[in-house]
């Protein structure tokens, strides 16, 4: 598997579906979030705006799977072909 | 090219900003808007060197090996490819201040992201709210993250098992 950008978008209903670490973070803020006594259009905004964070927030993704570079240090033993393990670091 | 962190923050700028229906709303009102949603983008932004400071690749690489003899000693390449995935990663609590999420939560509380006339010890739980959903980057990553690395090396002929090694670089999908 690999990250997954995502989105989330809401239905006039105000219900939010989507994909991705976009809709992990949504996930969260919902969960954490208090609508009660908001119904109608004032729930759709509510979970607009929150759902425009996640969204946002879902942009490092990309950015990190176009730009991060990897570094290892692998040791094994000759002369033949080896399987190993190497340790390194995200830059 | 290694990742930025003020990079980084501009995409999440630009898609909060891309969003917005600013209305008509005035001048002042707009900056003062985007202000708040800069404050944002950059602590969400703090993911990328949390990233870079904690993230621990670890990989299992098959590595072919050529041209190394151990009479004469000669020394031989090793090429291979390995995959992977990332570690260390802490995601912390907002509250807290503990790991991504403190960092997070950091950077929100020292740009003041609170409207007019909030109450701030109640802003401060959505502030947490905003930091923690953020920082499930930390364990999106350790679960999803795919590394893939190119090594190449050196083998020498320490006896009929001599030691190799090698260096990889690859990237994160």
């Amino acid at each position: 598997m690999t990250m997954v950008k995502g989105s989330v978008v809401v239905s006039p209903s105000g219900v939010a579906s989507g994909t991705g670490f976009a809709k992990q973070v949504y996930d969260v803020l919902e969960a954490g979030t208090d609508f009660q006594g908001i119904v109608g259009t004032q729930l759709q905004s509510a979970k607009l705006l929150i759902a425009s964070l996640a969204n946002a927030a879902a942009e490092l993704i990309p950015y990190v799977a176009a730009n991060a570079l990897v570094t290892t240090t692998d040791t094994g033993a000759t002369p033949i072909a080896w399987t190993g393990t190497a340790t390194g670091t995200v830059t | 090219m290694p990742m930025v962190e003020a990079a980084a923050a501009s995409l999440v700028f630009a898609k909060l900003d891309a969003d917005q229906d600013y209305g008509s709303a005035g001048p002042a009102q707009v900056a003062s808007a985007r202000a708040q949603l800069q404050v944002i983008a950059n602590a969400f932004a703090k993911c990328i060197p949390h990233l870079v400071s904690s993230g621990i690749v670890t990989t299992t690489d098959t590595v072919a090996v050529s041209g190394a003899a151990p009479s004469p000693p000669t020394a031989g390449a090793v090429v291979g490819t390995g995959l992977g995935q990332v570690g260390g990663l802490i995601q912390g609590d907002a509250e807290a201040s503990v790991g991504l999420a403190g960092a997070v939560m950091g950077v929100l509380v020292a740009g003041q992201v609170f409207l007019p006339g909030a109450d701030v010890p109640r802003a401060r739980i959505s502030l947490a709210l905003l930091a923690d959903a953020c920082a499930e980057f930390a364990p999106y990553v350790m679960a999803n993250a795919v590394v893939n690395t190119t090594v190449t090396g050196v083998a020498t002929t320490l006896g009929a098992n001599g030691p190799s090694s090698g260096t990889g670089t690859g990237a994160v999908a």
